[in-house]
């Protein structure tokens, strides 16, 4: 498989996150303010625009975007040698592969500095509505999401586990490695199963009000089917120690597809914020990204 | 079904809830057996310590307007209206015994006070 497939599918995913994600999040930052307490954004007018607009913030999101896509062309090319010296062992497909989490978890540091940043400035400054109105009704995830597919989410999740522990319990297999990836196994299932208690408990808010009603049913149906990504990864690094086979032959496909799906997300994460109000639901909401995101770093 | 609290208002926040929730069993917008959100998504949600929802459920409880039914959470019980009711009167006849007492204590018999509190009623009731 030719490197440059790799290539496409890392720089999709660039414009996708820096592109994209900087101008939806624009459109989620009013709305937050407006969340803590709607008198006082429509008091300050001036603020409003500097957070429509946050010039600074998408501008670096951009020159960022960019930067990273010449620094993976140019390795692909080959005239930047001295980026080669960093992953002079491993072969082409990996070394793009590790340049491309990199720079995105650079990126990602980045977008997690202005977040605290942003919160900090919220709590800070914006003071809470004296007013504030709550819903009688409980929340539960069986509420939304049909009882069978919790089931047999949870069921396919007990059994890779146990799948793990067995082949675990095994003469061959029983070393301190391979029990730290059963304990890493079980460590990225719990995370993932706080996507699903984290968006039935969070308060409702922005995301709720720009997406629509149906939004949070939404949000906690894919928080719990993306309690599959780790599995599909647990299956694919089973399935490389049993067979004793070659990252290529798993690992690559199986990273570029995760890669394929966070940039489908974020694509539809900025798709929809753009038509925010005005149709449907999203039915990949934000929660999705999240987790696909998270997926991304943890099996990059 | 929505509650609204106002942070700034000098009733306390636990009383806002405890006579919102009151008013909705009163009118029949909280059926018995209708489950309450948990404390914790109250609070949260309404942006408040969890104490105070705590505090609100505490008191509704004792009235016999909600029921804590262990991990499967809290609900309207069945008898729920009536209880409310009963905390109305109940919160009348103490009103009243603590005037009554006081007017007592001032020397009035009770045949005046009576005599008062007919009175009072009657020019009261014309007025409404």
């Amino acid at each position: 498989m030719s490197e440059w497939i790799d290539v496409a599918a890392y720089a999709a995913l660039i414009v996708a996150v820096w592109g994209w994600l900087p101008v939806w999040s624009s459109h989620v930052m009013v709305p937050l303010v407006a969340d803590r307490n709607p008198d006082w954004i429509d008091g300050h007018p001036e603020i409003e625009y500097r957070l429509a607009r946050s010039g600074w913030f998408r501008w670096l999101c951009l020159l960022w975007g960019v930067a990273s896509l010449a620094a993976l062309i140019a390795f692909q090319v080959g005239v930047w040698p001295g980026l080669f010296a960093l992953f002079r062992n491993a072969p082409k497909w990996e070394a793009l592969k590790d340049l491309n989490s990199m720079l995105l978890i650079v990126g990602l540091l980045y977008l997690a500095g202005c977040s605290v940043l942003f919160f900090r400035w919220l709590h800070t400054n914006v003071p809470l509505a004296a007013r504030r109105q709550a819903s009688l009704d409980r929340r539960s995830v069986h509420d939304y999401v049909p009882r069978p597919l919790q089931y047999a989410v949870y069921a396919v999740i007990v059994a890779h586990l146990a799948v793990w522990v067995a082949v675990g319990l095994t003469e061959r297999y029983a070393t301190p490695a391979f029990w730290g990836g059963v304990a890493f196994q079980f460590a990225i299932s719990g995370v993932f199963l706080l996507f699903v208690v984290a968006a039935v408990r969070r308060r409702p808010g922005a995301l709720d009000r720009i997406f629509g009603s149906n939004y949070r049913r939404n949000e906690v149906r894919v928080a719990l089917v993306a309690q599959l990504l780790p599995l599909m990864n647990g299956v694919a690094r089973l399935y490389e120690q049993v067979a004793d086979t070659p990252p290529e032959t798993v690992d690559r496909p199986l990273h570029l597809g995760l890669v394929v799906l966070v940039t489908a997300l974020a694509v539809a994460l900025a798709v929809w914020s753009r038509n925010a109000g005005e149709s449907e639901p999203p039915r990949w909401p934000h929660s999705a990204a999240s987790a696909g995101v998270l997926a991304f770093i943890v099996f990059g | 079904m929505d509650i609204t609290i106002h942070a700034n208002a000098p009733e306390p926040v636990y009383e806002q809830i405890v006579r919102q929730i009151h008013e909705a069993v009163k009118l029949g917008r909280l059926k018995p057996d209708t489950p309450l959100p948990t404390v914790r998504q109250l609070a949260g949600d309404l942006v408040v310590n969890r104490n105070t929802v705590a505090r609100a459920y505490r008191i509704l409880e004792e009235q016999g307007v909600i029921l804590t039914a262990g991990r499967k959470g809290t609900f309207i019980r069945q008898d729920a209206a009536r209880e409310v009711a009963k905390v109305k009167t109940t919160r009348a006849e103490r009103v009243m015994r603590r005037v009554i007492r006081t007017l007592l204590g001032e020397g009035l018999s009770r045949k005046e006070i009576t005599d008062i509190f007919t009175s009072a009623l009657s020019l009261e009731a014309r007025k409404g």
